[in-house]
């Protein structure tokens, strides 16, 4: 029981560290909770990580916390998703509580807008990086390459929702791979 | 006292109505959200709810959650902030319970495993996607490139990610004073 309480202590911290650096949402979320997970803990395998940003896509709401929810889950089964999801949301709460107080009274914060607007490639790298490394284990084959390639296109120049992208790749594996 | 657990209600609902219908991520709630808080309930005036964007886009954490905590923290406090966040996340929060739970169990099957095998490279790409929609607008001059290859070097050579953008956010901050 013990170690149960201890893991779910881990992930709390861990999604906690997670939920404060992760600058700009969802997609940059991928490569820091990836090091936690995968690299650091080793809860996660590789594919694992990935087919739960899969799922975390298809699902409704902000994909940050559907990531903590499956990751969570994983983890530590029922508990570890509730755990992983107040430790992720938790940094931005406080953060805004804190901040809408003073917001009003110091409407410009110009030394926060400087950091961020610093921080904003580094997230393009940051993001970029965590597809080179998420399709280390994705594109294994031709197959997978095409359809990375054209959901790449798609979703570059149409307005195809990425949930009817991820559901058409999934079908064009079942043909592929099954039948 | 009936008034304020009213509003909080309102809002807790509102969001949790918001949460339970938006595919795709965070910044697709934040029209949303602005419809039902400023418009329709009109709790926030447009002018302070624009310029609590900048802030709420810099902020860590997800998007979607800084924006309901902005919004209900600005009509009913700290309560109201923990109702709008509780709304918006909680949707989210239980079908991707549901889903993993039956994820988790099915995930042996060859026919799972088959289409798995070709979602894998679909979120590759969305990733890559969200890269390029995000740098369009944010390299837009030498520098912010030169930071942008940095980044992508000094994560692969194993720097911790937070180090990076901690550093480029400082830099940020340095190069103006």
């Amino acid at each position: 029981m013990r170690e149960v309480s201890k893991l779910l202590l881990e992930l709390f911290l861990c999604m906690l560290k997670v939920g404060a650096f992760s600058f700009g949402g969802g997609y940059c979320m991928i490569p820091l909770l990836r090091a936690e997970v995968v690299d650091r803990y080793g809860w996660l395998s590789g594919s694992e990580f990935v087919d739960v940003i899969a799922v975390a896509e298809m699902t409704p709401g902000p994909i940050a916390v559907n990531l903590a929810t499956f990751a969570g889950y994983k983890v530590a089964g029922v508990w570890g998703s509730m755990v992983a999801t107040c430790g992720v949301i938790l940094p931005s709460l406080l953060l805004m509580i804190l901040v809408s107080g003073l917001f009003f009274r110091y409407k410009r914060l110009p030394i926060l807008q400087l950091f961020f607007r610093g921080v904003r490639p580094a997230i393009v790298g940051l993001i970029a990086v965590a597809a080179l490394v998420v399709s280390r284990v994705s594109m294994v084959d031709s197959p997978t390459f095409v359809i990375g390639s054209v959901v790449l296109i798609l979703a570059l120049g149409t307005s195809v929702h990425p949930v009817i992208l991820i559901a058409g790749a999934g079908v064009s594996g079942l043909l592929i791979y099954y039948w | 006292m009936r008034g304020r657990s009213s509003i909080l209600w309102q809002l807790f609902v509102s969001l949790l109505r918001i949460g339970a219908f938006t595919f795709g991520g965070g910044y697709v709630m934040i029209p949303l959200i602005k419809h039902e808080v400023v418009d329709r309930r009109r709790w926030i005036s447009q002018e302070d709810f624009m310029d609590s964007l900048a802030v709420i886009q810099s902020a860590p954490g997800p998007i979607a959650v800084n924006t309901a905590a902005f919004a209900g923290f600005r009509v009913c406090g700290t309560w109201g902030a923990l109702a709008a966040v509780a709304g918006a996340a909680l949707p989210s929060y239980v079908v991707m319970l549901l889903v993993a739970a039956v994820f988790s169990a099915s995930v042996d099957h060859p026919a799972v495993a088959a289409i798995l095998r070709g979602v894998r490279p679909a979120v590759v790409a969305l990733i890559l996607a969200a890269a390029v929609r995000l740098g369009e607008r944010v390299l837009v001059d030498a520098p912010s490139m030169v930071w942008f290859v940095g980044s992508v070097v000094a994560i692969v050579a194993g720097i911790q990610p937070i180090l990076v953008l901690v550093a480029a956010g400082v830099w940020g901050v340095g190069r103006r004073y």
